[in-house]
Formats: structure tokens, sequence, C-alpha cells
């Protein structure tokens, strides 16, 4: 397994914020993660990450526990995608690329014509080289969301982790985000994502993990695992899941006078 | 290849300073009350190594290697320092406006110097003070940053404001007690900044600190970088944020230290001159940190030239790098396609 999570249970003092969280990742799914805000989604990423290393249990990403590995060897083998954000000062896109590469730069060493290669390929395999000499402040949310994912990919890992990456992202952004992560998954790459949107997962993800009260809640193949019963816990809302077009696609319809 | 012109662009700009800051030195060189020819300073310098039959006078070789250039070096190591440490400041603490004296590292020399002068110390005993106090006031920021509550940036920002405004408050008491006919000046024109203190000894005790701090800097550019980003986003990508603007920040207020120690309080060069770099060779801090350190290096001696030129009596640069400072940066917040 890729990533592994073992028995991970992690609070803030007293108060407790994730419970027995167990689970394993193939190499080449989306996982998705769901639940409502504040139930611990970003603290489970944060285990994962190393950013946190006071819970109980393991994780282990390609066979190494990585809860007290340094920064430098934990970028090695998971990458982090955030939500696409401002930043402090406006980096050109190749620069924000390259940065994915300094994980694997010993010492004071400074990116080369390696580290310069590997920025390339990771801007054409997101089909965004056209973006290469723009500023980053300076192109759109959903650009962004892809240059965060390219820069990822630089860092050659093949775990990605992504705190809701369409989030702030329109209609149309958000799916061309989702396509993106399903190819790479497809490629093989091992994606754990975070969203709010139930119909996002029937559309992309191989499985989904539903986080309730501290617990995991669900875990399983998608058709199988979002039930209108699983929404009304997860969100308190009361919703119909319809089928399309032979039950290739499901989505969730909110039933009226219940919001 | 449009990028490779790009990635080549900045490396001719940072070639183009250094020789501009080349430039300065040796113009300083000549300018002054006693003027020096360019042959004059070639040929004192080549009498150091070889044996050169002396075609200059006496007085000329004194001015020369006493006066002159250890007060243009000493202008360009405090220029190059101030503007690294405000670059680096800026990159850590993720804020365009952040300058060297953002922990109190002034308000700490402005403090020891005053003390010194209060106890009727001058030269060497006034630097060691400014240095010590600088860096115990920005040691003492950092300390008590690490015991506040939620992001650590913010906290060290706060800490920096509070301590520095201690020392701050205890220089006004020193001055209120200070002897109105000599001290009280002393402390004034202190405080006002100045390179006219300059000789060997301070400039070798100024160039040995920096090294320490400059190098370093220098080396982790880069690392900068990624710290722009913040510290969760830093750490996912390899770098331990933490205790990487420990180290940062302990070169940049190092460098800062020394440079306030022997110069006073000169304002504006740390914050304006690196944003001046990044209207030339953007954000990234591989150009950037060089940029900033060379273009400070020709930026402090031009003001010093002026300072000691342009007036029968000395103006101290602090006040000329405000009258410049300000008003540029006025300019350089306001033009188009602002960086900051």
């Amino acid at each position: 397994m890729t990533l592994n999570v073992n028995h991970l249970s992690f609070s803030y003092g007293s108060r407790g914020i994730l419970d027995d969280i167990s689970f394993d990742l193939p190499a080449g799914s989306l996982t998705a993660v769901l639940g409502a805000n504040g139930v611990g989604k970003s603290t489970l990423f944060k285990c994962i990450l190393g950013l946190l290393t006071d819970y109980d249990g393991k994780v282990t990403i390609n066979a190494t526990e990585t809860k007290h590995l340094p920064a430098q060897q934990l970028a090695s083998l998971a990458a982090y995608i955030p939500q696409s954000h401002d930043t402090a000062f406006n980096f050109g896109v190749f620069d924000m690329v390259l940065m994915g590469t300094t994980a694997r730069l010993k010492g004071f060493r400074l990116p080369s014509k390696e580290q310069t290669e590997i920025t390339l390929q990771a801007l054409e395999r997101l089909g965004i080289s056209f973006l290469k000499d723009r500023e980053y402040r300076h192109i759109s949310g959903g650009e962004r969301q892809l240059v965060l994912i390219a820069r990822a990919l630089a860092q050659k890992t093949n775990v990605l982790i992504m705190d809701e990456p369409t989030a702030n992202l329109d209609y149309g952004n958000s799916l061309r985000v989702l396509a993106q992560m399903r190819a790479l998954a497809d490629q093989g790459y091992t994606i754990l994502f975070s969203t709010h949107s139930p119909d996002h997962v029937f559309l992309y993800a191989d499985r989904v993990l539903a986080l309730s009260d501290r617990k995991m809640l669900a875990d399983g193949l998608p058709k199988e695992t979002i039930t209108a019963e699983l929404i009304q816990t997860l969100y308190g809302v009361n919703v119909r899941i319809e089928s399309l077009y032979d039950d290739k696609i499901r989505c969730c319809i909110p039933r009226k006078g219940t919001l | 290849m449009k990028f490779l012109k790009k990635e080549d662009n900045p490396r001719r700009k940072i070639f183009f300073l250094a020789v501009l800051a080349l430039m300065v030195i040796v113009g300083s060189f000549l300018i002054g009350r006693y003027p020096l020819s360019l042959k004059e300073i070639f040929g004192i310098l080549t009498s150091k190594i070889l044996s050169v039959e002396p075609f200059w006078t006496e007085q000329a070789q004194t001015v020369f290697m006493n006066v002159r250039a250890p007060r243009v070096l000493t202008g360009c190591l405090v220029g190059c320092a101030l503007s690294a440490a405000g670059a680096a400041y800026q990159g850590v603490f993720q804020n365009p406006m952040a300058s060297p004296d953002i922990l109190g590292a002034s308000a700490g020399a402005a403090f020891g110097a005053a003390l010194a002068l209060l106890f009727g110390a001058d030269g060497s005993v006034v630097i060691g003070a400014a240095f010590f106090f600088s860096l115990l006031c920005t040691g003492a920021a950092w300390l008590i940053s690490q015991r506040t509550q939620g992001r650590q940036i913010l906290g060290l920002i706060l800490s920096g404001i509070v301590v520095g405004s201690l020392f701050t408050a205890s220089t006004s008491l020193i001055k209120l007690v200070a002897d109105p006919t000599d001290q009280l000046p002393a402390i004034t024109y202190w405080l006002m900044g100045s390179l006219a203190g300059s000789g060997q000894v301070t400039l070798l005790f100024s160039a040995g600190i920096m090294a320490v701090g400059l190098i370093p800097l220098f080396l982790l550019r880069w690392k900068i970088n990624v710290l722009t980003l913040g510290d969760e986003e830093a750490w996912a990508l390899g770098v331990n944020a933490k205790k990487m603007r420990l180290i940062i920040v302990f070169c940049a207020s190092l460098i800062t230290a020394a440079a306030v120690a022997i110069s006073g309080i000169i304002g504006w060069v740390g914050l304006v001159v690196p944003h001046m770099a990044r209207r030339l060779v953007g954000n990234n801090y591989r150009y950037l940190m060089p940029a900033s350190m060379l273009m400070g290096a020709a930026f402090l001696p031009v003001v010093d030239d002026v300072a000691r030129n342009m007036l029968s009596s000395e103006i101290p640069i602090g006040i000329l790098t405000a009258f410049i400072g300000a008003p540029f940066f006025l300019y350089l917040i306001t033009a188009k396609g602002g960086s900051a």
C-alpha cells in the first residue's frame, strides 16, 4: 500500500479531533474525504504530512513511517497541494513550480539544469506550459491550482495530498482540475483530497472516506457509500440520490422544504 | 527559447550592478575635501604589494589609507548589510514592508550607544555597546515570541515592536539625564547616523562580523523563496520553516547589529534598496539577494559622498537616506507595475 494510516487518533488538549482512523490507499487511486466543516479533514492531512506529530497511531508512506521524519525526507515521499492562494510576493509561474524541486536539493545547492527540465516536464504534463512566463498573481484561480499541482509533480513523489482543490474555483475550473486529478491517478499517482461536493466524488473518485464526529463513518466505493442517510448524517440535510444514464452518473438533489 | 533569455537577464543585471558598485567605490575614493587622483590611489595600493617609488605626498597616503578608503568601504559594507538584511526579513516575515529594524535592532543599538556615551565612553566602546544591545534587543524579541500564542511571525513582529519601544524609551531617559553641553549632542548626533567614525579598525570589525552573516544569507537564498510561502507549505516542500527562519533571522540580525553599531541609525536603506532590486530582477531571491547586496553597496557610498561634500560641514547620512528614501519609496509604491 502506498499510503497507510493505522489507528490514528489526535486531540488538541482534551478536545478529541480524530479517533481511531485507519485506511489504506493503493497506488493509482483517487480518494475523496467528505465531512462537515471542522470535522478534522485538515487535521488528518496535517498528521499525514508530519505538520502535526503528537498523534497516536501510525502513518506510513511507501513503507516508511513518517512521524519523525525531517521535512526534507517527508517532502520526498508526499506532496501537499494547498488551496489556490495569494502569495506575499509575486513569483513567476516557472519559479513557483521550480520550488517543488527544493526537497531534493542537498545543502546549499540551487536548482540547475536538471531541475529546470523537471519543471518544464511538470508544466507540460498538466498542459500549462503556456503559463510559464506569466506571473503567479496575474493568472486565474483555476490556473493557480494547476500550477500548484505542477509544483507537486516537480516534487517527484507519488503521493499527493490536496486540501479542497476546487474551493474558490468556478464551475468550469473545478471540473478541469478534477479531470487532471483523475488523469494523474490513472497514471499511477495516489491522491487523497478533501471536498464538500458529493457530486464531484461520484464523478471522479475511486473511493470515499466519510468523517463524522471524529470517527470514520464510512469507507468504500462512492456509489455504495454515499447514500441519502450518509449525507443526512454528515451534513444534516435531506437529499435524494439520483441515478442517471443507466447508473453511469449519480448526483445529489436536495429535497424541497427540508433545508 | 524565450525562457532562457529570461533566465539570463537577471544574471546580466547582477553583473551590471557589480560593475556599478565597483565604479562607485573608485569614484568615491577620488571625491572629498582632499581630492585624490586615480593615479595616486593606484600607486598607493600597488605600493602595499610591490615597492613603488612614492610620487604622492605623505598626506595623500594618510588621507587615503586611514580616512577615505575605510570610510567608503565601510559605507559599502553597511549598505550591503542593511539591504541584504532588509530583503531577508521581508522574505521570512512574508511582508514586503519589513525592514532591518523590525525586531528592534536599531532601537537596541541606539540604547547601547547612548548608554556608553552617557558614561563618557567613545570610539570602540560605543560601537561595542551598540552592537551588544542591538543583538540583545533582537534576541529578547525572539525569545519572547517563542512564548506567544498563535502565528509565530505575528508574535515575532509584535514582540519586536514592544521590545524596541522599551529600548527607545530607555534611550529617551538617558537623553533626559545626559549632560546637555556635550553628552546630549553626541547622543543626538550618533542617532542621526554617520560614517565619519570609520577607520581601519572599525572596517575590519564590521567586515568580519558581516561575512559571518552575509555568506549564509547568500547561500540560503533559494530557501528564502520557499519560506515566503508560509510555514506549512514550506514544510511540505521540504524546508523546516522554524529552523530556517531562525538561521536567516540570526544572520540578518547579526549584520544589522554590526552595521548600526558602526554607522548609527541609517534608516530607509534596508527597505528601499530591496524594493529597487525587486523592480530590477523580480522577487526570486536567487537573484534578489545578490542584487540587493550589490545595490546597497553602491547606494550608500553615493549618499555618503553627498553627505560629506555637499555642505561645508558634514550632513548626518541618516537624514539624507530618509530624504532620498522616503520620496523614492512613495514613487515605488505608487508607480505602475508595483512589485510589492
